[in-house]
């Protein structure tokens, strides 16, 4: 993982500050409206970390949001499930949800134990679709 | 003995009755729903009442009121919203909401009814 993301440093193109701001507003707005939240990062498809509202290993979690999310869009696929649009996983201390933010950004939410899963998924769906309309006018990854 | 689909369809009959749903509250999902309308998102309503059930058990607890929820009434000017815990063994965690519309509900009687589907229901 360590070799993989000096990779992706080195070759990784710059994110517009703007950008970067526009898109940190969205995931705050998300912890405001949403209780429970711990964190999210926005990252692209290939791991490249866009924008983050948590501590910690922020850098390893975009690198295996991109993993997951490449996983799960095949798995959907296959399944003949369409497009991918959310995938949730528990553990006994919490949740980690990923949402599609158009076809090149992933959002991941990390979320308590106990957390109101159904306002996660309206509220994660809502910010992920804000994310896409964002970057779609503003970037190009 | 009701079950779900069963109560759900009861709730409906109460009169006024625009949406009812079935909601577990550690989740915030809806186990099922029935009526709703683009002005009326169960899901949201759903989730969304999840965290009104949620507030007023935590504000009991901080009070130190040892009592259960029988059930919540919200009044809005053209709707009456009822939120009802299951008190069953089999349906701990979930409550029934219903919204009505006022012009054409008997609250009175809404209520006692949603008491008698709450009582029966078995998930």
């Amino acid at each position: 993982m360590p070799i993989r993301l000096r990779t992706l440093k080195r070759t990784g193109r710059r994110v517009p500050v703007e950008l970067r701001d526009e898109v940190h507003r969205e995931m705050t707005l998300l912890r405001e409206r949403m209780p429970d939240i711990d964190g999210s990062v926005a990252c692209s498809v290939d791991g490249l970390t866009i924008a983050s509202d948590m501590n910690g290993a922020v850098e390893q979690t975009g690198a295996l949001s991109s993993a997951l999310l490449a996983l799960s869009r095949r798995m959907a696929d296959m399944a003949g499930k369409g497009a991918f649009e959310e995938t949730l996983i528990s553990g006994t201390h919490g949740h980690a949800a990923l949402y599609a933010a158009g076809p090149k950004i992933v959002l991941t939410v990390l979320a308590r134990p106990g957390a109101n899963l159904g306002l996660l998924r309206l509220e994660g769906r809502k910010t992920a679709a804000n994310l896409a309309a964002i970057t779609s006018r503003t970037w190009t990854p | 003995m009701g079950n779900m689909d069963i109560s759900l369809k009861e709730m409906m009959a109460i009169d006024g009755a625009v949406g009812a749903v079935v909601v577990d509250y550690n989740s915030g999902m809806a186990l099922g729903a029935l009526g709703g309308s683009k002005d009326l998102d169960l899901q949201i309503a759903a989730a969304g009442n999840t965290e009104v059930v949620r507030a007023k058990m935590r504000t009991m607890e901080s009070l130190g009121i040892k009592d259960g929820i029988e059930d919540i009434l919200i009044t809005l000017t053209n709707q009456y919203h009822v939120i009802r815990p299951v008190s069953g063994r089999s349906g701990k965690g979930l409550f029934l909401y219903i919204a009505l519309d006022r012009t054409r509900a008997n609250l009175a009687l809404a209520r006692h009814n949603l008491r008698l589907i709450e009582e029966k229901l078995e998930i």
